[in-house]
């Protein structure tokens, strides 16, 4: 297949990397595809191991059935709608075990998960417009907001740590870090909504 | 959702009480769980970029190899049926021997297979043993004890400052009551988002033990929206919370309410609580953050000598 010209270059070097078949190809759609693959499963999913696990499983599928990629999307598009089938199975099957026995809430959150992700009409290409959004959203934040993202999202802190570090209550950072996600949700849906009207 | 740090059962309980009091809270606790999961899912991969990527890369060169290798059949079929028949041969055994030394027989599973939804969650009503009383109406004891009763806790709030054992809410002068100075207004918790709620919380031994002769009475003033007041108690012995809802008689008006512990409910499993077993915390919910406010007086916990 022929790249066409108004394609972006990370899609060239997507399609590239599809159709090559060989293994430096497939260690470079992984490179450039994890990290929103990964932070896409793990945002209904939760568990990070598992999203992992749901991720690799999507490259694979990826690259196996490269040849089913017609070009009617772009390549990012199409391995999230891989991801999205593999979060959808493991939900269902999730809601199966749980209805065994789990706790309510697990039970109620997983069925609410498994309807966010059947409704989700756009789950591509709004996800990568989103995440570029986060990222300009983040560095809007305040800078002790910003602080409390970085140190707790990304150096994977725990809250214990900072509330004692902070010498406040677990609770209140929880509450504080709250407002910084409804803020940031906000921020993203804003920026989404001020794109399609440009 | 606050879902970033483990949720321990007691708390799944508090969020499920709140979607249940508050449905339209859902939406919003799923897009925080979203953006939650997506600075989780950024960060975890920026910490372990390279690992995933070469795990990743290993699996398919896995699979690549395993591809390519001819398939012989037959070793895999007989292996296969071999495990088959050694798992029905063992389950076989196991509901035997199950049935032989005088056990019941294994539970089925399958009646339970139903999916949860939201209607199928439990509606607590105001109970008998509840009761919400004008305020010149002091409530009966609800044990219907005529024996003097003990007071085992009491908050007046009079002195205006903030009692130790408040961990959720503040002292504040309040709507007028006559002789009345100080009581309790209700706030944010980590745990319900959109409930006012007052939070009585003890140490690591517990706020009080359950006694089937104890009961929790306060006053209360609620707002015209405020249809449900829910208490809820978390029994540490068990990690389970166990709730209550009064339906308040007036609103906009001082009023008491009352309820005996042992009209507090657990959701599944449906364990009862046990004398002696000791209550970490009392959380008493209604209204909602920015609309009615919700205040409390007088909170005291009485027992009734058998």
């Amino acid at each position: 297949m022929d790249a066409p010209e108004n394609m972006s270059r990370q899609d060239r070097d997507l399609l590239d990397a599809l159709h090559s078949g060989s293994q430096a190809g497939f260690e470079r759609l992984v490179q450039i595809m994890h990290s929103s693959v990964r932070a896409y499963l793990t945002s209904f999913i939760g568990d990070v191991g598992v999203a992992d696990d749901l991720a690799q499983e999507t490259f694979l599928a990826a690259y196996r059935d490269r040849a089913s990629f017609g070009g009617r999307s772009t390549i990012s598009t199409w391995l999230l709608g891989i991801a999205r089938n593999r979060a959808l199975g493991y939900l269902r099957s999730k809601l199966r075990q749980e209805a065994k026995g789990a706790a309510a809430w697990d039970l109620a959150q997983t069925e609410k998960m498994v309807n966010a992700l059947t409704d989700e009409a756009s789950f591509g290409a709004n996800h990568e417009r989103g995440l570029a959004a986060l990222h300009n959203c983040i560095d809007k934040l305040a800078p002790h907001s910003g602080r409390l993202v970085a140190e707790h999202y990304f150096r994977q802190r725990p809250l214990v740590e900072l509330a004692r570090e902070a010498g406040r209550k677990e609770s209140t950072v929880r509450v504080e870090l709250l407002r910084v996600r409804t803020w940031l949700r906000r921020c993203v849906e804003t920026t989404l909504s001020e794109a399609v009207q440009i | 959702m606050l879902a970033g740090d483990a949720i321990s059962p007691a708390e799944k309980d508090t969020l499920l009480t709140q979607v249940q009091e508050d449905p339209d809270a859902w939406p919003a606790l799923v897009l925080d769980q979203r953006m939650d999961g997506l600075l989780r899912g950024l960060g975890h991969a920026r910490a372990s970029e390279q690992k995933f990527v070469a795990n990743t890369v290993n699996r398919w060169k896995s699979a690549q190899d395993r591809r390519s290798q001819p398939r012989k059949l037959w070793p895999r079929l007989a292996l296969t049926a071999g495990l088959v028949a050694a798992v029905a041969w063992a389950a076989g055994h196991w509901r035997n021997h199950q049935y032989s030394a005088g056990g019941p027989p294994p539970i089925a599973t399958a009646e339970k297979s139903t999916p949860l939804t939201n209607t199928d969650l439990p509606q607590w009503n105001a109970q008998p043993q509840l009761g919400s009383f004008p305020e010149d109406q002091a409530p009966a004891d609800p044990t219907g004890s005529t024996g003097p009763p003990t007071t085992i806790l009491n908050l007046d709030f009079e002195d205006g400052a903030l009692p130790e054992i408040l961990s959720t809410g503040a002292v504040v002068s309040g709507p007028p009551r006559a002789g009345n100075r100080f009581c309790a207004i209700g706030g944010v918790s980590p745990w319900t988002l959109r409930v006012n709620v007052i939070a009585l919380t003890g140490g690591p031994q517990g706020l009080l033990t359950y006694d089937d002769t104890r009961s929790l009475r306060f006053r209360y003033w609620v707002g015209a929206e405020t249809q449900r007041i829910v208490v809820q108690a978390k029994n540490l012995r068990l990690q389970q919370n166990f709730n209550a809802a009064i339906a308040p008689q007036v609103h906009g008006e001082w009023a008491w309410a009352t309820l005996l512990l042992s009209a507090l409910e657990p959701f599944e499993p449906r364990r009862p609580m046990q004398i002696g077993d000791p209550i970490y915390d009392i959380l008493i919910m209604a209204g909602t953050l920015g609309g009615d406010a919700f205040y409390l007086d007088d909170i005291a916990i009485i027992e009734t000598h058998r």
